[in-house]
């Protein structure tokens, strides 16, 4: 399984992934992007199974790299979790009319990605 | 739209202490009276830009000594304030950016977005800060025995 996680912050991205190898995917294959663009240039490189996305990021950020995700055939059917601290209900609802399958509010925790994953991905973890 | 400043205070402390507590595992206070409020020659100034709804900025001043353990907390690992400098404001802007949505979550209505800008973090000498922004409110807050203030402009 590849895991693609976009934020700009390194303490983000490390956290996340932390979060996700206690969640139940230690074995996954993680690429970390530091902005949207550096995320879609992943994603081109081979089969991505989930990407994760913070939404405030410099040069591209969140929104655009959704956008942007669910418009490529390429991707097409490529979960999009959006991991924001802006994370209320009315951009919930626009990030999810984008095409995100799912927006969690930053801080998150193990328990709650796992919940999160396990109903998009339709599996249990892997462990 | 108008924000009481009444609702900022509290929005304010529980968004800290939720924040704090759940990426650095550290119980955060509001200070008493009791408490000393002197800030250290030389400490750590984090902040984060509000564009919408209301242009406003917030933040927190921290000294390297509870930086350093925040960073050790979060990143799992031993920190030289000197040589993981980067690191430490990587972790600081990631907990404004954290703090600044837990407060405007609170603030505003479910119904209404908020944007945040990025943050951004430096090393700074007692009154420095002042030179291109003052806070409007500062809110004294204890942990470990040591002091973080939170800062608030509108």
């Amino acid at each position: 399984m590849r895991i693609v996680i976009a934020d700009d912050s390194t303490t983000a991205r490390m956290f996340i992934r932390q979060c996700l190898e206690i969640a139940g995917w230690p074995e996954a294959e993680y690429a970390e992007a530091a902005n949207g663009r550096e995320a879609l240039q992943l994603l081109k490189q081979g089969t991505t199974d989930l990407l994760l996305t913070d939404l405030n990021m410099p040069t591209m950020d969140g929104r655009e790299l959704v956008r942007r995700v669910t418009a490529s055939p390429k991707l097409i059917g490529m979960p999009v979790v959006v991991i924001t601290s802006s994370g209320n209900e009315a951009r919930k609802q626009e990030l999810i009319r984008l095409g995100a399958n799912a927006v969690l509010r930053k801080p998150i925790n193990p328990m709650k990605i796992a919940e999160c994953l396990e109903g998009i991905l339709g599996v249990e973890e892997e462990t | 739209m108008s924000i009481e400043l009444q609702d900022i205070r509290t929005s304010f402390i529980e968004a800290i202490t939720e924040t704090f507590e759940n990426m650095a595992f550290m119980e955060v206070m509001l200070a008493t009276e009791e408490d000393e409020d002197v800030k250290p020659e030389a400490m750590f100034f984090t902040r984060i830009p509000v564009y919408k709804p209301i242009q406003s900025m917030l933040g927190f001043m921290l000294s390297a000594e509870i930086a350093k353990s925040i960073s050790q907390s979060i990143l799992g690992r031993d920190i030289d304030i000197e040589e993981d400098e980067f690191e430490i404001m990587d972790v600081l802007n990631e907990l404004s950016n954290i703090m600044a949505g837990a407060l405007l979550t609170r603030l505003l209505p479910d119904e209404e977005s908020f944007e945040l800008g990025l943050p951004e973090s430096r090393w700074i000498a007692q009154g420095e800060a002042g030179c291109d922004w003052t806070p409007e409110q500062e809110y004294h807050f204890r942990t470990d025995g040591q002091s973080i203030w939170g800062i608030w402009k509108s």
